[in-house]
């Protein structure tokens, strides 16, 4: 019986590590940060949750606390993706105005941006944005 | 429980194998800050899975606090130097 639940568990654990590798190998391959960014969320959830599976399976004892890890996963990784992928569409705005107004787009074309009006539209946004904290 | 073992180790040394491939993606020069973000938020991830498959290693469960410990500080983390990129501020 201890026997089937360890080759259950092995099989969970190369699952999830099958996962890692495919994400390790999209974030390195793929050609612009959004699809990047969808590479390494499915990374993120799933590889882990499956070791974790796989881990449940072989040491029993731990359950408890995997069960706990794999709820935090559940809710933080599509957060932490969400956050990233704010980052990019605004950040890119910010740190490579200047280049950008040399003309040079070489680092915001992988996020997609590439209309000055567009960035200007974004950094009145983010100073709204500032202004209405500072005053609350 | 010799392949138990075994198949455990072969894992781990892909998992480790996995993070200078990963950090590549941080180091590369001509890219935005972002970018290296998703760098940083995949190897604190694949982090996490390391540390449970120490437990198996081990055959004990207290090495999965430090899991929990991670996974709560690279989401911190994460999310703090997002809103930074984002915004110009964290809170």
């Amino acid at each position: 019986m201890t026997q089937i639940l360890e080759v259950i568990g092995i099989v969970f654990v190369f699952m999830g590590v099958a996962f890692s590798v495919l994400g390790v190998i999209g974030v390195l391959r793929l050609p612009d940060t959004y699809s990047r960014l969808h590479a390494s969320g499915k990374t993120s959830t799933l590889g882990v949750l499956f070791i974790g599976l796989g881990t449940a399976f072989i040491l029993p004892s731990a359950l408890l606390k995997i069960v706990a890890l794999s709820i935090f996963i559940i809710f933080s990784g599509p957060v932490g993706s969400h956050a990233i992928a704010a980052a990019v569409h605004r950040g890119t705005a910010i740190h490579n105005r200047e280049a950008l107004e040399k003309g040079d787009t070489s680092l915001t074309e992988a996020s997609g941006i590439h209309s000055k009006e567009y960035i200007d539209s974004l950094m009145r946004q983010i100073e709204e944005r500032q202004q209405r904290g500072n005053n609350s | 429980m010799e392949w138990i073992s075994l198949s455990v180790n072969f894992a781990l040394t892909i998992m480790v194998i996995l993070l200078p491939v990963s950090f590549y993606r941080v180091i590369k020069p001509r890219q935005n800050a972002a970018e290296r973000l998703v760098g940083v938020d995949l190897i604190t991830n694949l982090l996490v899975g390391i540390v449970i498959l120490l437990a198996l290693v081990e055959q004990t469960d207290t090495t999965i606090d430090i899991g929990i410990v991670v996974a709560a500080l690279s989401f911190a983390g994460t999310v703090s130097i997002a809103r930074y990129i984002s915004e110009g501020r964290v809170f």
